[in-house]
């Protein structure tokens, strides 16, 4: 492809080729959104303010994402399709396919009438459909991958930019009780807070911005330990905050989680930072 | 285009993730206690799942036919999409999350049936990603009225399967780029580098497809 570029020649950066690190922030901005305002857009945003170049490039990619977000959403749907879909799922009711396990392993949410059905088929029956359900789970289940401490960390850090300034609004009424901070944290306020709905590690959960008892700022995730159907698996993570502390530049981070709830903290400075939002006795908050 | 207007209206993943639910709730309200799940054949379960069709199959088989490419595929994955969802629903808390939680089990029901059926991505033997130059467009690429649907969809299908689902999830679900890599489990440089790299091939693959504007190169390098 020739190197034509849209846009006047009159600004002196308009001759020089373009920096392929920038065209990737540029393509990862979606068009309508202020992504070009993130931290680590800084030097998109600095070539939009400097260079009438990359202000045409900008709204030639937005256009083309237009474009093609617009026609790939010009699909004719099979008449019929909802009703279809909607006859196999009354069937695998009928024929017990949709029984979920979990359900089946805690008891609670079905009825009695039917615990007592699932006795009654005998524990042979139940040998068989353990095996049955183990091999389907084994071969149909979408595949999921294992994340260990420091993979989560690092995935809870890049998604806070700014430890303790990653919430823009705070939602609407009160957090839901069950994504509380827990036991180990303290701190002197919470600056903002807002539901999450999937983006760390396709959980549902609640991300806090908080004010420590100093000046420390820190962001803390709390979500669901055990996320949906696909979602990345969490095994063997720590019981405390303090027994796996990731540092890195700038940034301490540590996970942990209490059987229910996975909780990362990210903390602007060291591992003294962290500590000071940190309740060593794990006493109630 | 003012760079602030919303994109057709839609929800972005962003928006549909962070803004009030839409449309009115399935069943009883969020906050369900997490030891109390729903049997999946529960008039509860059975309700919700039922407007979870209504409101998104039709989005669910669009998303299906770009990820396969086959409308017979496509019903297929809507289809397990579904059965799928039907065996977890009662894990679904928030109404509103309702198509974001689909289009993950529909891209995990993909990859999955990929990674069975085709061990080695067609794709990845015939096409070489890497192959794409990261070159910004030229202005006046191509005629945005009037893009070759066919073109679309043969760029998509030849490109891996990990590019094709951030390059789906950017412009289909709508996500940013820090989404994708959460939900994805990925680094954000590489977020970027696949995104920059299967948009740049969409690109040259429409532009070469489309009969082109007779306009004068403003500028080179």
């Amino acid at each position: 492809m020739d190197n034509a570029m849209p846009g006047n020649a009159s600004h002196p950066d308009d001759t020089l080729p373009i920096d392929p690190a920038l065209l990737q922030q540029l393509d990862a901005c979606r068009p309508g959104q202020r992504d070009h305002e993130l931290p680590e857009m800084a030097d998109l945003a600095k070539a939009f303010a400097a260079s009438p170049r990359w202000t045409a490039l900008r709204r030639e990619v937005a256009s083309i994402d237009r474009a093609v977000m617009a026609e790939l959403r010009e699909v004719d749907v099979p008449p019929g399709l909802a009703a279809s879909i909607q006859t196999q799922l009354d069937e695998a009711v009928a024929s017990g396919k949709s029984a979920p396990a979990t359900a089946a392993a805690s008891g609670a949410g079905s009825s009695s009438v039917a615990l007592r059905r699932r006795w009654l088929a005998g524990s042979a029956a139940a040998l068989v459909a353990c095996a049955a359900t183990g091999l389907v789970a084994w071969f149909a289940w979408p595949a999921t991958v294992d994340l260990g401490p420091e993979a989560i960390m690092n995935l809870a850090r890049a998604a806070c930019g700014r430890p303790g300034q990653m919430v823009v609004r705070t939602s609407e009424g009160s957090p839901p009780a069950r994504f509380g901070w827990g036991e180990f944290i303290t701190a002197r306020r919470v600056l903002a807070w807002r539901q999450l709905r999937g983006e760390l590690l396709d959980r549902d959960g609640v991300v806090y911005d908080l004010l420590g008892h100093g000046q420390e700022r820190a962001t803390l995730f709390v979500v669901e330990a055990r996320g949906p159907l696909g979602a990345p698996a969490v095994e063997h993570l720590p019981r405390r905050p303090t027994e796996t502390i990731l540092t890195t530049a700038g940034s301490a981070s540590a996970v942990w989680t209490d059987g229910t709830r996975l909780f990362v903290l990210v903390v602007a400075g060291d591992a003294s930072a962290l500590r000071a939002f940190v309740r060593e006795s794990g006493a109630i908050a | 285009m003012a760079d602030n207007a919303t994109v057709d209206g839609r929800r972005s993943c962003e928006a549909g993730s962070r803004g009030k639910p839409q449309g009115k709730p399935l069943g009883k309200p969020i906050g369900r206690a997490v030891d109390e799940p729903q049997s999946a054949d529960s008039p509860e379960s059975r309700q919700r799942l039922a407007k979870l069709v209504a409101d998104h199959h039709a989005d669910v088989y669009r998303y299906a036919l770009r990820l396969s490419g086959s409308v017979y595929d496509a019903e297929d994955l809507t289809q397990q999409t579904f059965l799928a969802a039907q065996r977890k629903v009662h894990q679904l808390r928030d109404p509103g999350s309702g198509r974001s939680w689909l289009f993950t089990i529909l891209r995990h029901t993909y990859v999955k049936g990929c990674a069975r059926h085709r061990p080695v991505p067609a794709a990845s033997l015939e096409f070489d990603i890497d192959a794409v130059p990261a070159e910004a467009p030229e202005a006046d690429l191509f005629d945005l009225t009037d893009i070759d649907r066919d073109a679309l969809q043969v760029a998509l299908d030849e490109l891996p399967t990990e590019f094709k689902l951030v390059v789906l999830m950017f412009y289909f679900e709508e996500c940013s780029y820090r989404d994708i890599a959460l939900r994805l489990g990925l680094p954000m440089g590489t977020v970027m580098s696949r995104l920059s790299r299967a948009k740049g091939h969409l690109r040259n693959r429409l532009a070469a497809a489309a009969p082109r504007r007779e306009v004068a190169p403003l500028a080179t390098s």
